[in-house]
Formats: C-alpha cells, structure tokens, sequence
C-alpha cells in the first residue's frame, strides 16, 4: 500500500507541475529539430531524407489528418447509437 | 516412428492443465503457476535444428520442428502462459483456466507443427479452446460475440482442410515449408491465416469479440491467434507482396478505428489489428531483416499488448466500467496501474527505451532498405495514430482528464505484479535489445540506437503529441458505438439467414398442404365409393365378355399364345 501512496504522490506532484512540464515538452520539441538541422542524415535513401524537421512536420500534419478522417468517417458513416444492434437483434420478436 | 523423445510443451501444458478443474484455493494457484514455469523450462530445453517424424496412416507427420523462428514464437508464448496465469490468479473459474491452457498448448502445438496435418489439429483445438475465454464472461453479449467469433473461425478451419487436402494432392506432400505461389491449395491456406490474423476484410470478430471476454480471458486471446497467424504466415508466405500492402492497410485500418470507438478493450483490440499489420507487412517484404523483424515485433507485441490489455483489464475488474465516456481521473486511486500501462503505452508506440523501438523500427527500416519509400510513409503515419490513440487518448480519458468521481482500490497484488513482469520485459528489450536481436530467426545487422533514428523517433512522438493536446476537446470518446464489417453478418446477414428460413417454412407447409389436400381427396373418393356400393354391383354378361375378348386379343398382339 505504501508503494501506491507514493506513486499517487508522485503523480500529483507531476500534474502540479503540469506546467513546466508543458515548458520542457516545448524545449525538447525545438531541440530535436535544431538537432535534425545541425545533423547532417544518414540517410538519402528517399528524397525527404535530407530535409530537417521532416520527421516533426509529417507528425503533426499526420495527427491533423487522421483526426479529420477518423471524424469524417465517425459521423459521415459508423457512428450508431449505443442499442443500435439491441434493436436490430430485437425487431424480429418485435415483429 | 519417433526418431528421437523429447518434451513437446504444447502435451505438456495440456496434460498438465486437467488438475486445473478440479484443484482449489491454494493449492490450484500454486499449480497455476508452477505450470507454465515448467512450460518455459520445457520450451527452453527444447534443442534447436531438430525435427521430431512419425509415420500415421502413410502419412509422414513431425509434430515437433523446432528451428529459430518456432522458438522465438515458443519462448513468448510460455512467458505469456506465466504472466497470464498470475494475472488471472485469482479467478476461480476452473473451466476458464483449463480453456486458456488448452488454448496455450494449442498455439504452442502450432508453432512447433512440422507438418499441415498437426497444424490443423492444433489450429482447431485454438479455436475450440479460445471461445470458453469469451463465453466465460456469462453475459448475453459475450454468448453473441462467441458464436460469431466461432463460426468465423470455423470457416477459416474449413479452408483451411480444403487448401491443406489440395496441396497434399497437388504436391504428395504435407510438410509446411514455404508454399509455392499460386493454385487453389496457396489461396485457400492464405485466407485462413489471414482469418486468424485478423486481415481486413476477415478481421471483425477480433473487435467484436475480444472486448467481450473475461477480464483475464483478453490477455490470452491477444497473444495467441493473431501471433500464431503470424508465424505461419511467416513459414509459409514469405515475400508474398500482397502481404505487404495488406499488412500496410491493416495498420492504418486499425488506428483510425480505435480513435473511434467507445469502449478502451476494443480501442486495445484494433490495435492488434494495427500491430499485426506491421508484422504482415514484414512478412510480405520477406527480407531477412524484415523476417526477423517481424519475429522481434510478435515478441514484444505480444508482451506490451497483454500489459495494456491487463490494464484496461484491471480498470475494468476494479471500477465495473470499460467506456471513455465513463471513465477518468483514475490516476489517483490506480497510480501503479496508470504508471504500468504507460510503459506499455510507450512500447507500443516505440518510445525509445521501450521495446516497441527495437522491434517495430527493424520492419520500416526493412522497408526503407527495400526501397519502399510509400510504404515507408504510411508506416510512419501509422505509428503517429498508435501514439495519439493508445499512449494518449486512452490513458489521458481513462486515468487523467476529466475526474469521473470513480475511486477504486488499486488493482490486486498479483494483477501488479503480472503487469510489473510484462514491464520490465518491455523495458529490457528496449535498453538491452541485443537479448531480443540474439533469438532471431536470421543474424540482425541493425542498430536502433543511433542519433539519426533517436532525433526522428523523438520528433515524431512529440510533434504527434502537440497534435493531440492541440486537438484535445475534439478527441474524448463519443458514447456511440462503430458498425464495422461485422454489420453484414450481424445485421443483413441475419436478415439474409431469416428470410431462408421463412422461405423453407413456406415451402414445407405449402408441400404438406398440397399432400393433405390430395389425401384428403383420396379419402372423399374412398367414402363416396363405398357409399354409392360401386365396386360390390354385379357385373353385366356383356361386359364381362367384351372385357375377356380385349385380353385375348393382347395377349396375341405380344405374342403370348404361342
């Protein structure tokens, strides 16, 4: 049990903290694209190998586009009430 | 005859389970647990490069092959007996456990299948075995789901006889090795695998099922099927570039629907589905670098998902919820849990330190080294879904965000502690890889520690991240459920099975009407007969002599007076 409290301990401590929290997620994002720019790639395999930051733009354009296409596919298609098979499963008694 | 004795795991677990049913308390969790220990010893002391032949009917079996690529598959599996079994400790559900053993054993006996014929049998017993884990849950959907999931399986079963008994008479030869491509025997056992492998167009029943199981039930549904699916697919199919593009759809298939869906043990179930593509993938690449990884990223998927899948579990066992829309906060009460499942989280989504990194990184880097640069990106574009859905959707909905009121106990010592195994395997792998790189299939010349993979791996979980906390409000689960492919089955396919049997009704009653309507003719004509005392009348003398005379005469038409 004290093992419990004590990572609860920690954890409100890190929420907390959320905000320099925050601050060092941004530290590290701008360094690891100043990394990627100061490093010349290993690779030229493809010809976005060269690019800095390649990695960082595809990421966060790549988030963008799931989330708009997993919205579009949940309300322009899937998206069903939860009973929505209850019913189905239901209609033929009912009939 | 033998040509040799050995140990095989798969009769030892099997032999070994039946006291599961009727032991109790104590002395059954100690059984539960010194089981699978002899399991692994087993699997461990197997010798490599050895195939165990026995002739059965003038059929040439080996029900024991064991070569690199079965005991990567071996090892993994055995561990996962061992932390399964502790995190179901304190089940007492007998017939539970003795079906999750039986269905261990059967993954085992598949791996180490040397020949179709073994195969099938294990291949079925899997089947028969994993069902009892979903039917167990003892609730009308769990039944539902059970039965679809069983029939879908059944089906594969099938085709997969049918492929196994043309490719016997195509080739004279039962032996499973890499199958020549094309005809009718490599189509047929191709879609079977791709079945368990849970491949779309055939993958529904993973989604609809596994979130149905019992809480411990889940834990083994996610190692074995999908995983055995890879090693045969991997036997048999290497380099089949159909897989390649399959495994490709798979993966980005099964992110976006886990963004979709409500209910965090199928958010965990699309993502085998995702997982596994990467491994299809790797196995349509065929490289050795791609075999190999696709062997490394079975072992540590199966480690990773199974913690992430005990969690939820856990937070399910604990709080009686399993939806988004119900959940959240639970950091609080479930530190050890919260924490255990990010390790899982951050596997996944090949955070470096943590498996998923030296495992999933060899299959995209076996692509890039192949020249597939398409295929490249939306690998990479997938792993920024499995980022976003399991390591952050899931985890920020379910333990932190929104404080949903819920305080639980935190979740049972050995449920912690089958969670804290999984963990550290996870977290060892991924600081000492080379343990992981050394049971490979194929000598690995790949190194995932290097500056430039550390900086892109690095940026593209961060970038995904400020994605995700950008896009927060728009991202909590939707209290709505998501009509996948299973629609046809469930929906029209249902209507589809009630018009054929509306349709065989009519045409058994509409044919017993027709018969009793004649019967009932037959017996008018028989009472008006006897009434009117027709055939009691006497007959006339001319009559009887015209009738005398027409028989004569045929009988000298045919002949017959001579």
């Amino acid at each position: 049990m004290k093992l419990v409290n004590a990572t609860a301990s920690v954890l409100e401590a890190l929420v907390r903290h959320g905000r320099s929290l925050r601050l060092g997620m941004i530290g590290l994002m701008v360094l690891v694209v100043v990394l990627d720019i100061l490093k010349p790639s290993h690779y030229s395999r493809f010809p976005w190998d060269g690019i800095p930051g390649f990695t960082a733009a595809f990421a966060f354009l790549g988030a963008l586009l799931l989330i708009g296409v997993y919205k579009a596919i949940g309300f322009g298609l899937v998206y069903r009430r939860p009973d929505y098979y209850r019913d189905e499963h239901e209609e033929p008694t009912d009939g | 005859m033998a040509e040799g004795l050995h140990l095989h795991p798969a009769f030892l677990l099997m032999l070994g389970a039946l006291p599961l049913a009727v032991l109790q308390g104590r002395s059954r969790q100690l059984w539960q647990l010194t089981l699978p220990l002899l399991v692994l010893g087993a699997v461990i002391a197997l010798p490599s490069d050895t195939t165990i032949r026995m002739q059965l009917v003038g059929l040439e079996l080996a029900p024991l092959r064991v070569d690199k690529l079965s005991l990567v598959f071996g090892y993994v599996f055995a561990l996962i007996i061992l932390i399964g079994n502790c995190f179901a400790l304190k089940v007492d559900d007998g017939a539970q456990h003795v079906a999750a053993a039986f269905y261990a054993a059967a993954g085992l006996g598949a791996v180490f299948a040397g020949d179709l014929i073994t195969l099938y049998v294990f291949w079925e017993i899997m089947m028969v075995a994993s069902v009892w884990l979903i039917w167990r849950r003892r609730r009308q959907a769990a039944y539902d789901a059970g039965f679809r999931y069983l029939v879908i399986h059944a089906l594969g079963g099938m085709l997969l006889l049918a492929g196994i008994i043309a490719y016997w008479l195509h080739t004279g030869s039962l032996a499973f090795e890499a199958l020549e491509g094309g005809g009718a025997a490599f189509y047929l056992i191709l879609v079977a695998f791709l079945i368990n492998a849970a491949a779309p167009p055939l993958h529904a029943w993973l989604p609809d099922a596994y979130p149905q199981a019992t809480v411990t039930g889940t834990v083994f549904l996610s190692a074995f099927t999908t995983k055995t699916a890879v090693y045969v697919l991997a036997r048999g199919f290497p380099g089949t570039e159909l897989l390649v593009w399959l495994g490709v759809f798979m993966t980005l298939y099964g992110v976006i629907y886990a963004f979709l869906v409500n209910d965090i043990r199928q958010l965990l179930s699309y993502h085998i589905i995702s997982q596994v593509g990467y491994m299809v993938a790797g196995v349509g690449i065929g490289t050795t670098l791609a075999i190999s990884g696709t062997a490394a990223h079975a072992f540590t998927h199966i480690l990773y998902k199974a913690l992430l899948l005990m969690g939820a579990g856990a937070v399910l066992q604990m709080t009686g919820r399993s939806r988004l829309t119900e959940l959240g906060g639970l950091y609080r009460s479930m530190p050890v849990t919260f924490l255990l499942y990010m390790v899982g989280g951050l596997s996944i989504s090949a955070f470096p330190l943590f498996s998923g990194f030296v495992s999933k990184t060899m299959i995209i880097e076996a692509a890039a080294a192949d020249g597939r640069g398409m295929i490249f990106l939306l690998m990479t574009l997938a792993g920024v879904g499995t980022f976003m859905s399991t390591t952050l959707k899931l985890p920020w909905y379910t333990f932190m965000g929104r404080d949903a009121g819920l305080r639980p106990a935190e979740a049972p010592l050995n449920m912690r502690i089958a969670m804290g195994i999984a963990a550290l395997f996870c977290f060892v792998i991924g600081i000492v890889p080379e343990w992981l790189y050394a049971i490979l299939p194929y000598p690995v010349d790949y190194e995932a520690y290097t500056a430039g993979h550390l900086i892109k791996e690095m940026q593209l979980l961060l970038f995904t991240g400020l994605g995700f906390f950008l896009f927060l409000h728009w991202l909590g689960g939707k209290d709505k459920i998501s009509l996948d492919l299973d629609w046809f089955y469930r929906v029209p396919g249902r209507q589809a099975l009630a018009s054929v049997g509306d349709a065989i009704g009519r045409i058994d009653r509409g044919a017993r009407d027709a018969s009793m309507i004649r019967f009932r003719r037959a017996e008018d004509r028989a009472t008006h007969l006897r009434l009117s005392g027709w055939p009691l009348r006497s007959w006339p003398t001319g009559s009887m002599a015209f009738w005398t005379a027409i028989v004569l005469a045929m009988l000298l038409a045919f002949g017959m007076g001579e």
